[in-house]
């Protein structure tokens, strides 16, 4: 098979493009591709050059996300300490359902992850991925601290597998709550005009 | 005083020196690696040669693609005259910080 014929995951493709400011969609998914292509795939064959991709997509979507995610892990660790001294906390403030991630500081959070993600690609759909990806490293951050003050949380789905039913429909939650929310931000953000857009270049 | 730059910063501008009219995405990410000599994330070569323009160290154009990546066009970066300065500044700052010091440092007995 030739080299130019070999492709990345399709849905990895897609969702860096959509991570990536207009004016910069074609130039870095470019390089990856480059890169992929011409070196990845021929010295590590399909699986470690897909993981390779995938590893450097997921390094934009955190550089897109990073502020939120920082917010709503700060937010965790501050529910988990309120909690110590009342029963509520900032995990319940606002909440419609007990249940992590799902209170209405959560929802300020994902709606700025939205905003932020969609004002800045120029995609509304990019506020979902943004708010959902938010939603998971709150959900990620609470599941490790709890564990951490609880290490028996770690094995316990093992002994009760009922547990890793609840932890995906608490995931679930999280997630949908986040994709919803962030949906409105995306929605609002893509018709805001972008901050700071990079001045139309010269083709060479 | 020109801008203050951290060291990966500095790092990018050097890369963009080093590789001149040839200073493109992928270039300036294996150049890095192979300079710092770890594995260096895309996304953070790309959000500092973002926040390089923003601060007018650097400039970038569009160029046509190849076959090989699927025709997708090229962006070329360029060290500005603020980027030289800032980076020579950070150069003499760190001299200073060493004039007097005899390298490799040892531990006191």
């Amino acid at each position: 098979m030739n080299s130019h014929d070999t492709n990345p995951p399709r849905w990895a493709d897609a969702i860096l493009r959509s991570l990536l400011r207009p004016s910069d969609r074609d130039s870095i998914s470019g390089d990856l591709l480059e890169e992929y292509r011409e070196a990845r795939r021929p010295a590590l064959g399909a699986f470690r050059a897909n993981a390779w991709y995938f590893k450097h997509v997921l390094s934009v979507l955190w550089r897109l996300i990073r502020p939120c995610a920082l917010a709503v892990a700060g937010l965790t660790v501050l529910s988990l300490v309120a909690n110590r001294w009342s029963r509520e906390g900032f995990v319940g403030y606002g909440s419609l359902v007990q249940a992590p991630g799902l209170s209405l500081l959560h929802a300020l959070i994902y709606l700025w992850a939205g905003y932020h993600g969609s004002q800045r690609t120029r995609l509304a759909k990019t506020g979902m991925l943004t708010a959902g990806a938010t939603g998971f490293v709150g959900f990620t951050v609470l599941f490790s601290a709890a564990a951490i003050r609880d290490p028996g949380l770690i094995l316990a789905p093992f002994s009760n597998p009922f547990i890793f039913v609840i932890l995906a429909l608490l995931l679930l939650l999280a997630l949908s709550y986040g994709v919803v929310v962030g949906a409105v931000g995306g929605i609002i953000g893509r018709w805001v005009a972008p901050t700071a857009p990079r001045q139309p270049a010269a083709n060479a | 005083m020109a801008e203050v730059i951290g060291q990966f910063e500095q790092a990018v501008l050097l890369a963009l020196i080093r590789l001149g009219k040839d200073a493109y995405g992928r270039a300036i990410l294996l150049e890095i690696q192979m300079r710092l000599d770890r594995d260096v994330s895309a996304g953070a070569v790309y959000a500092t040669l973002e926040r390089l323009e923003t601060k007018g160290l650097a400039v970038s154009k569009l160029a046509p693609g190849t076959a090989i990546r699927g025709g997708r066009a090229r962006r070329y970066f360029a060290p500005t005259g603020i980027g030289i300065r800032a980076l020579n500044d950070a150069k003499s700052a760190a001299d200073r910080l060493w004039q007097g010091l005899a390298w490799p440092l040892r531990m006191r007995t």
